[in-house]
């Protein structure tokens, strides 16, 4: 009996969805750990969602802040555990929902989301930052990387461009890896491009938090470095290190220099915080490397809508797709423009294909002899 | 440029290590009361986020400290319960504690400051003095504290008796279970000093970066003896400075100078086998006879 009475009304919640005008496409992404509200990576992706609702008259089902254009697209989000141990099953939840698109965010979706892409043919699956092996056009996976170099390269162009005549810079790495070697690469290369001072040998700092992942989230080791830059002449340091940022930005406070932060507008979520220390770290972060995480999801949503389906394979948001670029806001309008013109060139210049960016601070002495 | 390179170092050093050598400090105590105590971990992450709860909560960097020496008590209170009162296995009773410090952070945070992975910043702090927080130089009167209570005070020789030989402490009519209750507290009052020296601008999710584990490793090296651990500790906050400092400019790879202390701990313990050894009833939960 309970059982017929649970199928029923499980029958009748299905017709009840599909009563009203059917979307013509639904797209769906699944959080990482820690969710909306993280002021970075998730809410950034969530914005994709708000912006794909806008240009498509969409709307957001079971969401909050009932975003709606329109009854076209259907849009939605899950969340994992805060462990995040049910990945594949939100996943697989989308997937039978008959979502046409489904975004997972962040690399920790690799292993759950090809798992579920091969269980769903017919289904398109993206992965953020994530690598599967092996994809082609016809795959029903796309891997969504980021030219994080080319955005790197502008916060060191940044940097070179206001640094103080003999005053030097530096990149604070987190975990010693090759995907943060790419930041600093395209740092270096950027702050050497614009300002010959800094061509000189030790002109440049650079350090890691450390070799395993808990230099992600390690302030203190953080905070040792700036200082230690700062005090050996650094008047800018730029970081790619996570929550070991935290400690970069109260040094910088601390000593009167400048910072610049990482992936999503730091110097904004500081500067609109409800503490007033943070309001006051602000003031000493210059501007931010944006990982476009919304564009992304706004980009391959596009394509899906546009042309019916989404091509597999590799994708990669550069500053040609604003995929990344550099964090104007209210609070930074005026130091950046002075530089803004010589900024929005050199980003005209990577996208012409006219100054190609190392991807590692490895390839910057080769990538030097031919730059300038 | 060589000299306030070298004051700089001594003085950074100084800061990496106290983290390390105030639970190093705490984890002394605890041992050699009998109790072996794996959950310095765990009570570093939560001291870690009261500090900063209790900092801007109270707006006074004095009930920053209260709230993280109180935390830390709390978390060691329940190790003691579980290992003392009811002797449960005592690693077994430090990993759950691990564990459950994991969450608690994240669970406060949430409920705080309405985000799970790191705090607002907190600006109530000790004054910086030499470019370091100048909490770090209450290392020294601690070190010197501890030294005397555990060697020159009749409750340090209680202490040490409980955790040598419970059985003939407990003929001399030393309560033994209390003792131990005090011994396990004070990991948790060092745990609470040393996230006062652990970046207390802010709390990040995981920021406690295994440094209560290196207290462990420093703990053994420094042969169970407070100056020792301590001293074992600064080398492990060195190397790590050393490394920050000046990997780029020598042509050594950094994982070697890394791996340098830890070499150098084996190598010494090598050494001086026999002369190194926990107290002889640390780790054994005592059971008053009949």
């Amino acid at each position: 009996m309970k059982r017929v009475l649970l199928l029923t009304t499980a029958l009748l919640l299905v017709l009840s969805l599909s009563a009203g005008a059917a979307p013509k496409y639904k797209i769906g992404i699944c959080f990482d750990v820690g969710g909306r509200g993280d002021q970075s990576f998730n809410d950034s992706a969530y914005n994709g969602l708000v912006l794909l609702a806008k240009q498509f008259k969409g709307f957001i089902k079971d969401d909050p802040s009932k975003v709606s254009f329109g009854q076209e697209i259907e849009l939605k989000y899950l969340e994992p555990k805060s462990g995040g141990q049910d990945r594949e099953l939100i996943l697989r939840a989308m997937a039978e929902d008959g979502y046409n698109l489904i975004i997972g965010v962040g690399f920790l979706y690799s292993d759950s989301l090809a798992k579920v892409a091969g269980d769903f043919p017919d289904i398109h699956f993206g992965i953020i930052d994530g690598w599967i092996p092996d994809l082609n056009e016809s795959s029903n996976v796309t891997c969504l990387g980021f030219a994080e170099h080319e955005g790197s390269f502008l916060m060191g162009a940044v940097s070179g461009l206001l640094a103080k005549k003999g005053t030097k810079v530096g990149f604070l790495g987190g975990m010693d890896i090759p995907l943060i070697h790419k930041f600093q690469g395209g740092f270096i290369a950027g702050a050497m491009y614009v300002n010959k001072d800094l061509r000189a040998p030790g002109m440049i700092l650079g350090q890691y938090a450390g070799k395993d992942p808990t230099a992600f989230n390690d302030p203190k080791t953080g905070e040792s470095i700036a200082v230690n830059f700062f005090k050996q002449g650094a008047s800018i340091v730029y970081h790619a290190s996570g929550g070991t940022g935290a400690g970069l930005f109260k040094a910088a406070k601390d000593l009167g220099k400048l910072a610049i932060g990482v992936d999503s507008d730091q110097g904004l979520i500081y500067a609109t915080s409800k503490s007033a220390e943070e309001k006051k770290m602000s003031e000493f972060i210059l501007t931010s490397m944006l990982k476009r995480v919304d564009n992304a999801v706004l980009l391959t949503g596009e394509e899906l809508i546009e042309t019916g389906k989404n091509l597999g394979g590799y994708k990669t948001f550069s500053l040609a797709n604003d995929g990344v670029g550099y964090a104007l806001n209210d609070y930074n309008k005026k130091k950046l423009q002075p530089i803004k013109a010589k900024l929005d060139n050199l980003k005209k210049q990577i996208v012409a294909g006219k100054i190609t960016v190392p991807d590692d601070d490895a390839k910057v002495a080769d990538w030097a002899k031919t730059a300038f | 440029m060589f000299f306030p390179t070298l004051l700089d170092f001594l003085f950074r050093g100084l800061e990496m290590s106290a983290p390390i050598a105030f639970c190093a400090l705490g984890a002394v105590f605890c041992e050699k009361s009998g109790v072996v105590n794996i959950a310095l971990e765990g009570f570093l992450s939560v001291t870690a986020f009261t500090v900063v709860w209790g900092s801007i909560a109270f707006q006074s960097v004095w009930m920053g400290l209260a709230f993280a020496v109180a935390s830390g008590v709390l978390m060691s209170l329940m190790h003691a319960v579980a290992t003392v009162t009811f002797r449960v296995n005592q690693i077994v009773s430090g990993v759950a504690l691990n564990t459950l410090a994991v969450g608690v952070g994240r669970f406060l945070s949430q409920k705080v400051f309405e985000q799970e992975t790191q705090s607002a910043a907190n600006s109530y702090m000790f004054p910086t003095v030499l470019h370091i927080n100048s909490f770090t130089f209450v290392l020294i009167p601690v070190v010197a504290a501890c030294w005397f209570v555990l060697y020159k005070t009749v409750f340090g020789l209680r202490l040490r008796t409980v955790g040598e030989n419970p059985e003939a402490a407990d003929t001399l009519g030393i309560s033994v279970n209390s003792l131990r209750y005090v011994g396990v507290i004070m990991s948790g009052v060092m745990c609470g000093l040393a996230a006062m020296v652990l970046y207390p601008s802010k709390w990040v999710n995981g920021m406690t970066g295994g440094r209560g584990y290196i207290a462990l490793a420093a703990l053994i090296f420094g042969r169970w003896h407070p100056v020792y651990a301590v001293l074992a500790a600064l080398l492990f906050g060195y190397a790590d400075t050393f490394r920050i400092m000046f990997e780029s400019k020598i042509p050594i790879p950094s994982q070697f100078v890394q791996m340098l202390p830890y070499v150098l701990a084996i190598v010494v313990l090598v050494a001086v086998r026999g002369k190194s050894r926990a107290p002889a009833a640390d780790g054994i939960p005592y059971e008053k006879g009949e």
